[in-house]
């Protein structure tokens, strides 16, 4: 669906190759995929991700989506990728939590009904539908971004980006958020890119890319990273509470095998007990 | 207030918030109670932590401490001031240093050491003591001074941005911070860094941390104490762990469940015969081998 092939980027067009943002990335998304990007702070990220969108122009390389170059900033372009950021106040517009999410609708002349329906069924899927008739600007800032996510997902972009996107909300939310964008990859086959630097929202995702001073370092399953201590701590990333206990338990003789999710351990746990009386 | 030799001296140190109600858009349309008899005290050297879900209050009582906002009623007293206009806010601020949720919502400098150097020249700090302050706390933050001081801070990445913004505070070594989410956007590495600056900060200037969070383990690493507010009103204020032990309600708080606790929950529900009140990993490994050495083999 999607394709970098050797791009570099800087914001300033006099840098040397190696100094670049962006130095040499290459890789393929495809239909419903679930990548983590992860990577230090300046390592690119963000970049990245207003390339793949087409708000920035790599200074060499390409950018493909199925067969078309988006090289040239093909107009309308935009509505292929929804790009979603941290601070919600760079996207959200003044008037009702409704009407911003129905303005992109509107914008694409959707049909009344339609239109009505979809505004409703994502309100209510981030629980912001009792929100409904608010001010945009006199929402909270964790209630805001949940706004600008409902904004960008009502659209069904082929590929959503979430720019650390949940990193203010609590955690309830951040399941809500979880759920809607899982049923969109299910049922609407879309693309998630998440930029992350939670051990916890790896998980959820299928795919890990690392990105070290603009150039990948990693990229691979995320079972795979999981198992991959030196990788884990170039990153700095903990283990999974689950993971690190049961991996002490193991230490202690209590259980024989690494458990990647809470149910696992007791399950495991449970076993063993069961087991041993 | 405590008479000593005749001289009238307020000894009331750290923050004390009394009944604190605040209503947005006070009978004016959208009216909203978003602080509903909130009391509460912080003494010098404490971490507190100000905890629950999204709309519950947590922004509007912070920016109470540092007279952004002031009480629709109640009181909000920082060392022995009360916060209410007219008050001297410069000196209010000059204690009391704070980290928005959103960093861009406080970086106004046109480069980075400017940024930094805001409040501490605003106290008429000489320059050589400001350029030493400044270093001193891009260094604190991870930052090389050299390679990003003349930067703009608005074309930083997000995480750049949150570092500047607590490099301000920092430099201007206040004994009172007020940190609105603010590791949130920092990388894990940069996040663990700040976590063990801001422990090793309180106890060396007896600094106040109000700390807001969306994860009780940063709650747990920084605050001995908290609040939790659902809907703008208080559920819980004191002890933490003991919150997290003795209760179950936080189930339906939207907060974040105590890992470990959790984990012994399940483990319960299960059927194995296990002591959930624990709160650390090592309380659970050792729950978890009791139950174990129960066995008869
Ligand atoms: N608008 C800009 N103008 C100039 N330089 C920029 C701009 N935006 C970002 N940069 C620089 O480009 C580099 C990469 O930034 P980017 O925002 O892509 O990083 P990131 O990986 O998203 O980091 P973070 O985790 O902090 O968000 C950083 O060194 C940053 O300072
Ligand atoms: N200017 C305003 N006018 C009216 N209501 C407001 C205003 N600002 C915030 N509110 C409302 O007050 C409540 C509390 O907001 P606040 O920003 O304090 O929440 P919070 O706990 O910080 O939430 P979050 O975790 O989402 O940042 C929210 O329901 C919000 O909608
Ligand atoms: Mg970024
Ligand atoms: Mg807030």
């Amino acid at each position: 669906m999607l394709k970098l092939n050797d791009v570099y980027f800087n914001y300033h067009n006099d840098t040397p190759r190696e100094l670049q943002v962006l130095r040499g990335v290459s890789l393929s998304l495809g239909e419903g995929e679930y990548i983590s990007l992860v990577g230090n702070n300046g390592s690119g990220k963000s970049t990245l991700a207003k390339i793949i969108c087409g708000l920035l122009k790599p200074s060499e390389g390409t950018v493909i989506w199925s067969s078309e170059e988006s090289n040239r900033l093909i107009p309308g372009h935009r509505t292929r990728v929804g790009l979603i950021l941290q601070n919600p106040d760079n996207q959200i517009f003044s008037g009702t939590v409704e009407e911003d999410v129905a303005f992109g609708l509107e914008n694409l002349q959707t049909p009344l009904v339609e239109m009505k329906r979809k505004v409703e069924d994502t309100l209510r899927s981030l629980h912001l539908w009792d929100k409904k008739d608010h001010p945009t600007h006199l929402l909270s800032g964790g209630e805001k971004q949940k706004l600008a996510i409902a904004s960008i997902v009502v659209m069904e972009p082929e590929c959503l980006i979430l720019d650390e996107a949940t990193v203010s909300l609590d955690y309830r939310s951040k399941e809500q958020v979880l759920e809607t964008i899982m049923f969109l990859k299910k049922t609407k086959r879309v693309a998630i890119i998440q930029i992350t630097s939670s051990i916890d929202e790896v998980i959820s995702s299928e795919r890990v890319i690392l990105l070290d001073k603009g150039k990948i370092l990693y990229d691979d399953q995320v079972s795979s990273f999981l198992k991959d201590s030196e990788i884990m701590d170039l990153i700095g990333f903990d283990m999974p509470a689950y993971v690190s206990i049961s991996q002490e338990l193991i230490g202690r003789g209590l259980i024989k095998e690494v458990c990647y999710t809470r149910e696992e351990l007791a399950d495991r746990l449970l076993w063993e007990y069961q087991y041993r009386t | 207030m405590l008479y000593q030799g005749g001289v009238s001296r307020s000894i009331v140190m750290g923050i004390s918030v009394q009944n604190l109600t605040h209503i947005y858009n006070y009978k004016l349309p959208w009216e909203f109670k978003a602080l509903d008899s909130i009391s509460f005290s912080v003494e010098d050297g404490e971490g507190f932590a100000v905890l629950g879900g999204a709309g519950s209050g947590k922004s509007t009582l912070a920016q109470h401490v540092n007279g952004l906002l002031f009480p629709t009623s109640g009181k909000v007293i920082v060392n022995g001031t009360t916060v209410k206009p007219g008050v001297n806010l410069l000196e209010l601020r000059k204690t009391v240093g704070m980290v928005f949720q959103y960093p861009e919502a406080q970086l106004f400098g046109e480069t980075v050491f400017e940024e930094v150097a805001f409040g501490l020249r605003n106290l008429g700090f000489s320059e050589e003591v400001v350029e030493s302050q400044v270093q001193e706390a891009l260094n604190l933050v991870g930052f090389m001074p050299s390679a990003i001081r003349h930067r703009n801070p608005l074309l930083l990445s997000g995480g750049e941005k949150r570092k500047v913004a607590l490099a301000g505070i920092i430099a201007m070594k206040s004994s009172i911070l007020v940190l609105d989410e603010p590791t949130s956007g920092l990388d894990i590495r940069s996040k663990k860094e700040v976590l063990t600056f801001l422990k090793e900060y309180r106890k060396a200037n007896k600094a106040i941390i109000i700390y807001i969070t969306h994860s009780l383990e940063e709650a747990l690493s920084i605050c001995e104490r908290g609040i939790i507010l659902s809907e703008g009103k208080q559920v819980y204020q004191g002890d933490l762990p003991e919150y997290f032990i003795k209760n179950e309600d936080w189930k339906y708080l939207n907060i974040e469940p105590p890992i470990n606790r959790g984990i012994a929950l399940t483990l319960k529900e299960k059927g194995l015969k296990i002591n959930d009140r624990i709160i650390t990993r090592l309380e659970l490994i050792k729950e978890i081998e009791k139950c174990f050495k129960t066995i008869k083999t």
